[in-house]
């Protein structure tokens, strides 16, 4: 699963610590979120995309999506 | 942009912290009976019995990332350490490490008797099982940083 966290915390200029405390979640598990080496649980999609105010499908790509999107 | 820690991190913290104290506070004692040679088995078994509780109710406050850790290393790193134990009790019932055993216990109790072997054979698969899970532990986070 990839991700946009990366850039939407830059647009917002926000730190991993910064949305971590957001989330209620500790720094490193947005570190393994962002760089796609833990996949959210739905709850917890939930809450990142009402933290960005965005869909979860706007946050979240599928990998066999973004290779059809790339063709 | 900084933003006021959420009241489940605080509380994920004050419970983390209660429950390293008291593990430190075991650890000293341990110590203790070993410098002093008297036995503080009571206090430990009191501190045992406030330590249960205490991490049930930090494992509560953990997110989900670091409770699927949890749940990862326990299980790898317990089956590292029951397949470590049958491999030693293989050796220690085929007689192939009868001198090392009688040796360490000797070294440990001050005698090779059968309830030092005992309580030796107690102790061996819970400190395999944390040790395994402490390297599956640190794995885990490494792969993740």
């Amino acid at each position: 699963m990839r991700n946009r966290l990366k850039v939407l915390r830059a647009e917002r200029n926000w730190s991993q610590a910064d949305l971590a405390g957001r989330l209620d979640v500790s720094r490193q598990s947005v570190n393994a979120i962002e760089t796609g080496k833990y996949d959210p649980s739905l709850p917890l999609a939930f809450k990142i995309a009402r933290v960005f105010a965005l869909s979860i499908e706007q946050i979240f790509i599928e990998e066999a999506s973004a290779a059809q999107a790339a063709e | 942009m900084g933003i006021t820690q959420p009241p489940q991190t605080k509380r994920r913290l004050i419970l983390r912290n209660a429950t390293l104290a008291l593990l430190g506070a075991m650890v000293l004692f341990s110590a203790g009976e070993a410098l002093l040679g008297v036995s503080l088995a009571d206090l430990k078994l009191g501190l045992l019995v406030l330590l249960l509780p205490l991490s049930l109710l930090w494992v509560e406050t953990l997110d989900e990332v670091a409770r699927q850790g949890h749940y990862w290393a326990w299980f790898w790193g317990c089956a590292g350490g029951i397949a470590g134990m049958t491999m030693l009790a293989i050796m220690v019932h085929g007689g192939l490490w009868h001198q090392g055993v009688d040796a360490l216990l000797t070294a440990w109790r001050g005698e090779a008797s059968a309830q030092s072997g005992f309580l030796l054979g107690l102790l061996t698969t819970p400190v395999l099982c944390v040790i395994g899970f402490a390297c599956f532990w640190a794995v885990y986070w490494l792969r993740r940083r």
